[in-house]
């Protein structure tokens, strides 16, 4: 009855797509609540044109779209990494909660792009707890969506994930 | 029942932080003036108003109050913040700004002004870290609660390396015990009586240990009864949980069986959320459910009381002295409007006796800016400055053992923190981590940007392999002791000014050959536990790194451990040390020195328990400074 208009079909396009390239389902995907925030996020950052072109790409192939790559990580920590910091580890550890060993020195102002490119950013204080990367690793983000005291004294659990969950 | 359905509420008083202006204190006379509101500062002021005293803390950092609405901003602030250090839930203030690990480099004549905080300009620069808001560095502290061992306090006599304390074990024993208390802490007698700490007949923590992790379990069987050979004495090595000032399952055999009644969280909305802590690996930089101690739990208590009072936003910028009797005559603060204004008014605030607990290298910056080295007899302000010296090693394990579960750590390696190698080498102790690599190589960001973007995994595919890579990783973390060094130092220098003005603190901080042979051996024993486990090594040191230390033609990455002490330490001798066994400043009547920075050593235990312990004795011996210069026939003169 509802009329289906086509921002929702690009909208479940986008989701059954991001279901095939992250391994989760497209229930799970919805469940997050951000798949309205990372499509508008795609949209902005690289354009429709990219979007669609990235998704009509092969997803399986190695060197595919850097913006599929973009999407993909997107989904996993809820961080933007534009498409050319594609493969840049130092930018990662930057993003990474904790403590930073790791961390190259990003002064103030590298941080707040002012030297014109514009940084990875966090869609959302909600899209940082709401990452697949916890769910993946049979963990739970640091610092929300506690397990409980002493859960992490018994083997983990990996959640049952089968192939065919993922369509 | 367990206790916590017992607990009264500690709440911060609405208000509190902000009810007092820095023109209403200014025209007061407190009986204490204590500079800053952490860990120390709490205690101190906590202690004091109990004992009737009335007291001012001047606080630089901001904090509305320690309320639901400014801790979940923190915490919002750190889930939406993307770089993600530990400085990350907190605004930037340029006012009052503290070191960012991700500010650490070389400052060179080009570099910008307003780029770092901590000036360092050799070429060896350290990531240390502490934090300049209300509660201080424990808002983001990781709540390890290590006595020190009974050897570390005559380090000099047993091993001739170091310094001697002007107190032993047995003296800091009853107040190791109340701080044990404040602080909260959860471990088991049992298990933390080695190398000579004792504890009385009875005594009990206030909670039992946190249960180690599932992947502490797999390295203890591989650990377990492993022997290792040390300058001719042979060690059995195990796998211990550390003491942790965080909420547990109290102990119902606590102080002679009347149980222990945890803390929760102190603000109105969260209560029912303080309670024990649930595992979200997130203890550094801030606990979602404050299920671990921090300062704002002691400061309640002291604000409850009404004998204490608190100026936030408000910089101590200079300690006033009488020239001729080298008293204090007050403490010059800046009170700015806002974080983003540098607008601010200067009032002076007076007080009978004054307490700086403002942290090592804040307390130092501040005497240093007020010229008081000038004064000192041992010219020993700022210098010997310490900290852990952190190499880590990692690797990976045969199968997934459950990592990024827990909180940060819950066990360790303790035998070597202790023994005659100490002659020629430093001990130390070992973390392993539950959350993984992420101190050494930014996981598990990377390693979804390794597997995604290098080797182009998708799908099921992807979802798995991060799943077991991650959940198999093992980073052992080697907190190393470092000895008092003269030329390790916190100085000012006029070229380096915050936005209100006030002179950054300029650190000189090198890696002493003591603790790089240590160092060297932990390399070794970190080899030789990963074949046992069946790890594959992953360790890999960067030259090119502000951390990189050379040692015998190897290089090494030594990261910074936190756990700053050492800038007005204690002693007999007013040429040899800044206070005296009561932190007490051996050239000016009225002042003490209270925090890390009084401690002579650091041996293997994180600090803070021991400079709590110090900061209950201290609180003590200033209420009856008090009390003698507040008796009426006292005749000053
Ligand atoms: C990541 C991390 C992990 C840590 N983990 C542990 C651990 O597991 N175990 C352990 O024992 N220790 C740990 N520490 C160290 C511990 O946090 C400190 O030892 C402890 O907080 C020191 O207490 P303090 O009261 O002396 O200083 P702080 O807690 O830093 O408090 C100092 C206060 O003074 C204020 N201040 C500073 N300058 C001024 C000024 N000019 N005017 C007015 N106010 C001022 C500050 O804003 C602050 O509120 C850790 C530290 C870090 C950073
Ligand atoms: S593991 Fe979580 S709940 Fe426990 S103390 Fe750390 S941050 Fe708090």
């Amino acid at each position: 009855m509802t009329q289906e208009t086509s921002a929702d079909t690009e909208l479940r396009d986008f989701v059954r797509f991001s279901a095939a390239v992250t391994g989760f389902s497209e229930f799970d995907l919805w469940g997050t609540g951000q798949a309205e925030a990372y499509h508008r996020t795609a949209l902005e950052q690289v354009g429709p044109e990219a979007v669609r072109a990235a998704m009509a790409a092969d997803p399986s192939a190695v060197h595919a779209d850097p913006v599929v790559k973009s999407i993909i990580k997107l989904w996993y920590v809820g961080v933007w990494y534009r498409p050319e910091q594609a493969g840049r580890l130092d930018v990662a550890a930057w993003t990474a909660p904790g403590r930073s060993g790791a961390k190259p020195a990003v002064p103030e102002g590298g941080r707040d792009g002012e030297d014109g490119s514009s940084p990875p950013f966090v869609v959302s204080p909600d899209a940082y707890t709401e990452g697949l990367l916890w769910r993946a690793i049979g963990a739970h983000p640091s610092g929300a969506k506690a397990p409980g005291y002493g859960s992490w004294a018994t083997p983990p659990a990996f959640e049952d994930h089968h192939e065919e969950e993922v369509r | 029942m367990t206790s916590y359905d017992h607990t009264d509420p500690v709440i911060f008083p609405a208000g509190a932080a902000t009810e007092t202006s820095a023109a209403e204190a200014a025209q007061g006379e407190w009986d204490a003036v204590v500079v800053g509101g952490g860990m120390a500062g709490s205690i101190i002021a906590e202690q004091l108003g109990q004992a009737g005293h009335r007291v001012l803390i001047l606080e630089a950092g901001p904090g509305k109050d320690l309320d639901l609405a400014e801790y979940e901003s923190y915490l919002s602030r750190f889930y939406g913040a993307a770089v993600k250090d530990n400085q990350s839930p907190y605004p930037f203030n340029p006012n009052a700004r503290m070191p960012r690990s991700t500010d650490t480099m070389p400052v060179r004549p080009d570099t910008p002004r307003d780029a770092f905080y901590l000036v360092q300009e050799d070429e060896y620069c350290t990531d240390t870290t502490f934090t300049r808001v209300l509660g201080g560095t424990s808002m983001h502290w990781e709540g390890k609660a290590l006595r020190m061992l009974p050897e570390d306090f005559d380090l000099r006599t047993k091993y001739g390396q170091g310094l001697n304390w002007p107190l032993s074990y047995d003296d800091l024993e009853p107040y190791y015990r109340q701080a044990e208390a404040e602080l909260g802490v959860s471990a088991e007698v049992e298990e933390q009586s080695y190398l000579g700490m004792h504890f009385p007949e009875g005594y009990v923590f206030p909670m039992h240990r946190m249960p180690p992790s599932y992947l502490d379990q797999t390295v203890a069987r591989g650990v377990d009864g492993m022997r290792v050979s040390l300058a001719d004495d042979d060690y059995t090595l195990r796998v211990r949980t550390f003491p942790q000032a965080r909420n547990g399952v109290p102990n119902p055999a606590y102080d002679g069986g009347k149980g222990f009644v945890p803390v929760g969280a102190v603000s109105t909305s969260q209560v029912e959320e303080g309670e024990r802590c649930q595992g979200n690996t997130n203890c550094v930089p801030i606990c979602p459910v404050q299920a671990k101690y921090h300062a704002g739990k002691t400061l309640t208590k002291a604000l409850r009381k009404g004998n204490v009072k608190i100026v936030t936003q408000a910089v101590a910028s200079k300690v006033e002295i009488d020239e001729h009797d080298r008293r204090v005559t007050g403490i010059t603060v800046k009170h700015y409007d806002a974080l983003d204004s540098d607008r601010y008014e200067t009032y002076t605030v007076k007080g009978t006796v004054y307490v700086l607990c403002a942290h090592a290298i804040e307390n130092a910056r501040l005497m240093l800016a007020s010229d008081m080295q000038r004064m000192s007899r041992s010219e020993l302000i700022g210098c010997n400055l310490m900290d852990h010296a952190y190499l880590l090693s990692w690797g990976l394990l045969p199968k997934p053992a459950g990592t990024m579960r827990g909180t940060s750590c819950t066990s360790g390696i303790t035998d070597l923190r202790g023994g005659r190698f100490r002659g020629t080498q430093a001990g130390f102790g070992v973390d392993i981590h539950n959350d993984g690599w992420g101190w050494a190589t930014g996981s598990p960001y990377t390693d979804l940007v390794e597997l995604v973007d290098q080797r182009g995994l998708r799908g099921p595919e992807l979802r798995r392999t991060l799943g077991n890579q991650i959940s198999r990783q093992l980073l052992l973390a080697f907190m190393i002791d470092l000895l008092p060094e003269r030329s390790n130092k916190v100085t000012v220098n006029e070229r380096y000014k915050d936005a209100l003005g006030n002179l950054k603190p300029v650190v000189s901080f090198k890696i002493p050959p003591y603790t790089m042979r240590g160092a060297a051996f932990a390399r070794k024993l970190a080899s030789d536990i990963f074949e046992r486990l069946g790890a594959e090594d992953r360790t890999v040191y960067h030259r090119d790194r502000p951390s990189a230390v050379e040692h015998d033609g190897h290089w090494y990455n030594i990261v910074g451990g936190n756990h700053l002490a050492g800038t007005h330490i204690m002693g007999t001798d007013p040429a040899k040390s800044v206070v005296d066994h009561t932190q007490h400043s051996w050239d000016h009547d009225n002042l003490y020195l209270v925090g890390p920075g009084s401690l002579p050593s650091i041996g293997t235990s994180n600090i803070s328990l021991t400079m709590a312990a110090l900061a209950f004795r201290s609180a003590g011996h200033i209420s009856r400074y008090l009390r003698a210069a507040k008796a009426p026939i006292t005749v000053r003169g």
